[in-house]
């Protein structure tokens, strides 16, 4: 479980986040949704302790997160951004060992760890020595999602992960995603400006406007008691588009 | 004790067998080259080991001698009262030697010949304004002066040459010694400084001004020596001794024209010398051939640029890396390194030689030049370093960190590693201006392609200059290909890949 208590982050002029509190809880997974700017991503910043609350403080399963345990509790944090994030002077299977073999795991748990996470990816482990510039967009978020997975992490930050995918592919992976997180039960923060992915990926939402949560809930609670306008503005960008397009086609 | 006493034996047997040679400086022009070479023939002749450290920079060979990086060197009166000595007011040739054993220094008498400054003029302009003393310059403003560059500067020079006469001209212009004589043929100047030794003169047919004032001091020409080489090569000062007198103004003069005009070298004009004039068969070393000759300046050269890059890389990356982590410290680093590098390089190595000199490190030779590279590598190299690692992308700086991985094994697997072409693309950059920039130590006896420019220069030889320049310059395009084939090979495969090149599996 994770705990967020009060914790606020401002940029110069700019209030990123007002003072919020949120909880995480255990085995399941929270959408962080919101436009561009509403917060979402510095939220998962201040998770992941790449900057410091202005104030509050965060706790993963009761202990709280300071600059000083930072470095042991991201061993059981696994993160994944747009694009992935890999290092593209090493290979997939460099970049999906590396924190294992900095802790001297012996190469047979390695092996072992890399064959059951390539099962549960689906990434074919011929591609393993290919370097990320020469694999699929597809092919490198699935090798980000190996690397974050490896130390089987308490908790899964995930920010925009299939943003920069072809639409197919990125139906294709959220499918995965839900079998992959339904499988581990992990507890997942996931970061998107997608309404369905989120709908469909995590057990709750939590809408995001100007650097304060706005609602939180199912979809279906957001849908039909919306907290403020700005719920049913939102919800609408997404679903009119297609709708219009059916409509018009009937039409 | 009985240690102790071995040992000292072993001092003792290992200084008689291997006996330190002489160490033979000489001037950066003609004559003093001939004189130094004199010198070791005679040295040789007695049996002694010698080195000839030939066309040293003017003001840094007594520095050198007072620092035991040589013995021996050839130098003039005038130079020693004037330049020296200047603020002392020496009269004469023994207050100058009660001078130099202060200093621990013996002076010869005199060689014999006076190669004194003196001004002269075009042929033509001579014709037409009938000159026969400094004094009559005075009446025409509109002369133009050539002058060599060490005569600008020196106290006993143009400064007090002008004012001693009260000269108008305006146009003054200085140049290197031998660019005067090709600028007076071309007639862009009209008056130009000499030596009285100087066989251009007659070639020429110079017009030589009556010094009417006694502006000039006598230069003659003495050999200067540590006191040491009096216990260390007794047979070779009690030699010396014969040289004194016995070089008269018209013999230096015959000397000099032999290689200058005449182009035999040094050494062979040397030791026609000594079988003439003391009847000694020098020991002929074998002049070595143009390739051997090339071979050696190459491997010389290739010392100063490889000890003086390794070192930059050793210091100057770890600074760079200080300084993309530090940036307060970075803006300091960036600054005194820049700050360095607008040093000329002449003024580099003599304010290295000021240095040096008090604290018994050596002021000529490979060091001081190496030393003097080694500060032009550091901004280049840091500047790179500093850029490369600024360059890596944020979200692969946080995936590192979020990995939770330690600062010092981000770095070394994931911030050097995705800097690395930038910082070897600035160690190839400064790997080439190194190659040009190692010439200079010609000027101090470092060895390398400036030796062979320096002396091209003194004798207006092209072919000596392009011995030394077209080396340097394939050179310079050898550690160009060098580096692009270790970019290759050191550039992590996947990060080359990925900046667009194809998979090339033939290296």
């Amino acid at each position: 479980m994770l705990e967020l208590c009060d914790i606020s982050k401002r940029y110069g002029d700019t209030q990123a986040l007002y003072p919020t509190s949120l909880i995480f809880p255990g085995e399941r997974t929270k959408a962080l949704l919101g436009t561009s700017g509403c917060g979402k991503s510095t939220l998962l910043r201040l998770i992941a302790g790449l900057i410091q609350p202005d104030s509050g403080s965060i706790r993963l399963n009761g202990e709280p997160l300071t600059t000083k345990n930072i470095q042991s509790i991201r061993q059981r944090m696994g993160y994944v951004i747009q694009e992935g994030g890999l290092f593209p002077h090493l290979s997939l299977s460099t970049n999906i060992t590396l924190m294992a073999r900095h802790l001297g795991w012996p190469s047979t748990k390695i092996e072992q760890r890399v064959a059951v996470l390539g099962k549960l990816t689906r990434l074919d482990l011929h591609f393993l020595e290919r370097f990320p510039c020469q694999v699929s967009g597809g092919q490198r978020q699935r090798a980000a999602l190996m690397r974050a997975l490896f130390l089987d992490p308490d908790i899964l930050l995930l920010d925009e992960p299939l943003g920069a995918l072809d639409p197919i592919i990125r139906a294709e992976l959220q499918a995965e995603l839900y079998e992959i997180f339904s499988t581990l039960r992990k507890t997942v923060v996931l970061v998107t400006h997608d309404l369905g992915e989120a709908a469909f990926l995590a057990d709750e939402i939590a809408l995001l406007d100007a650097g304060r949560i706005v609602q939180q809930g199912k979809l279906e609670e957001l849908v039909e008691f919306p907290a403020t306008p700005f719920v049913t503005r939102f919800i609408n960008s997404q679903r009119h588009p297609f709708e219009r397009g059916l409509r018009k086609c009937e039409g | 004790m009985r240690g102790i006493g071995l040992i000292a034996a072993l001092l003792l047997i290992a200084s008689t067998v291997f006996a330190a040679p002489i160490q033979v400086g000489s001037k950066d022009f003609t004559e003093s080259v001939i004189l130094g070479e004199i010198v070791s023939g005679l040295a040789r002749h007695q049996g002694y080991p010698v080195i000839h450290k030939k066309e040293l920079g003017g003001s840094m060979i007594w520095l050198a001698l007072l620092s035991g990086e040589i013995d021996i060197y050839p130098e003039y009166t005038g130079t020693l009262q004037r330049e020296i000595f200047a603020g002392k007011s020496l009269p004469d040739d023994d207050a100058i030697r009660q001078e130099l054993r202060l200093h621990g220094i013996m002076m010869t008498r005199p060689l014999g010949f006076n190669n004194s400054y003196a001004i002269a003029v075009r042929p033509d302009i001579d014709a037409r304004l009938a000159l026969t003393r400094i004094s009559d310059l005075q009446r025409h403003p509109a002369l133009r002066f050539g002058f060599s560059n060490a005569f600008m500067d020196r106290a006993d020079g143009w400064p007090s040459l002008r004012q001693r006469y009260q000269l108008p001209q305006k146009s003054v212009r200085g140049m290197e010694h031998v660019l005067t004589y090709q600028a007076l043929q071309q007639g862009n100047i009209d008056v130009v400084d000499a030596y009285t030794t100087d066989p251009h003169i007659a070639m020429y047919h110079l017009r030589i001004l009556e010094d009417d004032r006694k502006h000039f001091p006598r230069y003659d020409g003495v050999l200067l020596y540590r006191q040491s080489l009096i216990e260390q090569a007794p047979m070779l000062v009690e030699a010396l001794s014969q040289l004194e007198g016995r070089i008269n103004d018209q013999h230096m003069l015959a000397l000099n024209q032999q290689v200058e005009i005449e182009g035999y070298s040094e050494t062979d004009v040397a030791a026609r010398f000594l079988a003439e004039t003391l009847g000694i068969k020098s020991k002929t070393q074998t002049s070595l051939s143009l390739a051997e000759r090339v071979w050696q300046t190459t491997l010389e050269h290739l010392f100063l640029v490889i000890t003086s890059l390794s070192a930059a890389i050793i210091v100057a990356v770890p600074l760079g890396i200080i300084a993309a982590k530090r940036p307060w410290a970075g803006h300091l680093i960036v600054g005194v390194a820049e700050v360095v590098q607008t040093i000329p390089g002449l003024a580099l190595l003599v304010l290295l030689s000021v240095i040096f000199a008090p604290l018994n490190l050596p002021t000529i030779g490979p060091w001081p030049m190496i030393t003097a590279l080694f500060f032009y590598c550091l901004l280049p190299i840091i500047r790179n370093t500093l850029a490369g690692l600024n360059n890596v992308a944020d979200n692969l700086r946080e995936s590192a960190e979020v990995l939770g991985l330690p600062h010092l094994v981000r770095l070394r697997l994931i911030e050097l590693p995705l800097a690395s072409p930038l910082i070897l693309a600035g160690i190839k950059t400064t790997a080439v201006i190194n190659v040009g920039y190692a010439a200079l130590g010609g000027l101090i006896g470092a060895g390398g392609y400036g030796q062979p420019i320096m002396t091209g220069l003194r004798l207006n030889s092209s072919a000596l200059m392009l011995e030394g320049a077209i080396p340097a310059a394939l050179m310079a395009l050898a550690v160009k290909g060098l580096f692009a084939w270790l970019e290759r090979r050191l550039v992590p495969r996947g990060l080359y890949l990925s900046q667009g090149h194809r998979e090339d599996t033939g290296m």
